[in-house]
């Protein structure tokens, strides 16, 4: 049998439409998830999916604003900077505090010598 | 044999004897014989002092080689012993400063606010001003809690170390003791004992769980102060606020008391499942709800470490124990060790899929009987259970018990859910991941898809 090009106009109509189905029951999954009340994702797998919609539905928005961003850097790039330099800052800090720490025993030991 | 030995093994024999009475000359059943047993065990480590009580706190660490029952009772071990005169806390801070309490601080107060049997805390007042690792100033006058180990303490401990040493070698040739592996036991509690009797190792950790949760806004340490910290020094900030067992006092000053005891349990994932160094000594002293809406974590004298290898694996087992899926925990089980003979595989899950059902399944859920009971089955299968999995366990009895201790009817495991699942699902799409599992997933896929 020939694939005609009303055929194949079909298929994608299909196709659009297994879409839009998914599209529009993903959203009313997120609106049941944004719901739900602490506990409520174990009461059953319906729940569980509303829930884990909801919960990467946030996580969505926040990739959204990072890339929608045309100043930063790739987000992962500029996470793993600031994170760097944050430990690298403390790291510092820690390093002054062992100092304190230590100059104050080297002053004690220095007095007690005298 | 020495007169400490002797004390020591007229401790042990008292409470032996003690336990024979009470277990009918060894006549009840097992469980009630271990649960005797275990207190007798704790009482003997109290009455023996610092390093006894150190190896007890120990052995509630590890639920993979003790039998369940000695390691909850350790739980309740009380450190708490008679206050040191303040004279001889002031040598110490003499020894180690070149100056006295009063010329280091303003109002040292001569009664501790706490004695335990290695260091005892007292109150003072920051005399001049101090910029802490954070960039937090804190102004003259900050009230301080001033950390110092008692005079006389690493001497005793070490001696008491060479004791137990010597009975611990002849224990391990008791062939009924040998798979307790009691000389490693006595080796870690050396190497504890050395690092607690440290106080700057305390600051440090203290200091590094405050970095690592920066971004957390409700969550806290105490800041610390190292010109006035030394080897048995420690001083930090005095933390206002209220203990556990004051959940309804906080309540009334406005703290969200119900909303801090269920984060703990998500600091406490975080700190298990991402940072691999936890609390391991948790108890409502140690914790303290503060006025801004925070909990304050203290005394970081005993840390708990998991392998970054074992992370996901935990992660996995956590997941599937709190969604009750006893499959998938064995499943992930494996890969931290626990190795269950094929023959008895089904067996074992269905063993532990009934506990499941009777403690997690059931309203309130009951994590400490699902410990007791899970590490209960995996003694009678002769599962030996690893070390970073038992103290899994362990700890999340404990979160589970601080929070309770606030609110008897939260459920740590639903506040876990959200966080756990998260976790999961950033670890499932992580690249490296997917890269290792595609090749197997496209075989499976086709083998369904064509048969």
């Amino acid at each position: 049998m020939a694939l005609t090009n009303d055929d194949f106009m079909k298929f994608l109509a299909a196709w659009q439409l297994v879409h839009e189905t998914a599209d529009e029951g993903l959203k009313a999954a997120i609106a049941r998830g944004d719901e739900q009340s602490t506990g409520e994702m174990s009461m059953g797998p319906g729940a569980f999916v509303d829930g884990l919609a909801a919960q990467v539905e946030v996580l969505k928005e926040e990739l959204k604003s990072e890339l929608s961003d045309p100043q930063a850097l790739p987000a992962e790039q500029n996470e793993d900077l600031t994170a760097q330099l944050e430990r690298l800052t403390f790291e510092v800090a820690a390093l002054r505090g062992q100092l304190e720490s230590m100059s104050a025993t080297l002053d004690a030991l220095a007095t007690k010598a005298l | 044999m020495n007169a400490r030995a002797l004390r020591i093994f007229a401790v042990f024999f008292k409470r032996f004897l003690i336990a024979l009475v009470r277990t009918r000359f060894g006549l009840m059943g097992i469980a009630q014989k271990r649960a005797i047993r275990a207190v007798q065990l704790r009482l003997a480590f109290e009455e023996l002092g610092p390093a006894f009580i150190k190896l007890g706190q120990l052995i509630s660490l590890r639920p993979d080689m003790v039998p369940a029952a000695y390691v909850f009772e350790m739980e309740s071990l009380r450190d708490a012993v008679p206050a040191m005169p303040y004279e001889a806390i002031a040598s110490v801070i003499e020894h180690d400063f070149a100056q006295s309490p009063d010329e280091l601080f303003d109002d040292f107060e001569r009664v501790p606010i706490g004695s335990a049997s290695i260091a005892q805390v007292h109150r003072a007042h920051l005399r001049e001003p101090y910029t802490t690792v954070f960039g937090e100033v804190l102004q003259a006058g900050t009230p301080l809690a001033i950390k110092v180990v008692r005079p006389g303490t690493l001497e005793t401990i070490e001696k008491d170390l060479v004791i137990v040493e010597r009975f611990a070698r002849r224990l391990d040739r008791i062939p009924a003791l040998e798979r307790f592996n009691i000389p490693l036991i006595v080796d870690e509690l050396s190497a504890s004992l050395q690092s607690e009797c440290d106080l700057r190792i305390e600051g440090r950790i203290s200091d590094a769980f405050a970095f690592n949760f920066r971004d957390w806004g409700h969550v806290s340490t105490a800041p610390m102060l190292w010109p006035y910290i030394s080897r048995n020094v420690l001083t930090m900030g005095f933390v206002e606020g209220y203990h556990l067992t004051e959940a309804a006092a906080a309540e009334a000053a406005g703290v969200d008391a119900r909303f801090l005891a269920l984060h703990g349990a998500e600091v406490f994932m975080r700190q298990v499942l991402e940072l691999g160094r936890f609390h391991a000594d948790l108890h409502q002293s140690n914790l303290i709800m503060t006025p801004d809406n925070r909990i304050c974590y203290i005394d970081f004298g005993i840390i708990g470490n998991v392998a970054v290898e074992h992370r996901e694996a935990i992660t996995q087992v956590l997941v599937a124990t709190v969604y009750g899926d006893a499959k998938r925990a064995i499943k992930y089980s494996a890969d931290l060790g626990l190795v269950i003979a094929p023959p008895r595989q089904a067996i074992v899950e269905q063993k532990v899929a009934d506990l499941m059902a009777r403690t997690l399944g059931a309203t309130p859920k009951d994590i400490r009987g699902f410990a007791i009971g899970f590490l209960g089955i995996m003694n009678e299968e002769r599962v030996s259970v690893p070390r970073g999995f038992g103290l899994l366990i362990k700890a999340l009895v404990v979160v589970e018990g601080c929070a309770q201790m606030v609110y008897p009817d939260i459920d740590v495991t639903e506040a876990a859910k959200p966080y756990a699942t998260k976790l999961v699902a950033r670890q499932m799409m992580n690249p490296a991941r997917i890269y290792q599992r595609l090749p197997a997933a496209l075989d499976a896929f086709l083998e369904e898809l064509v048969g």
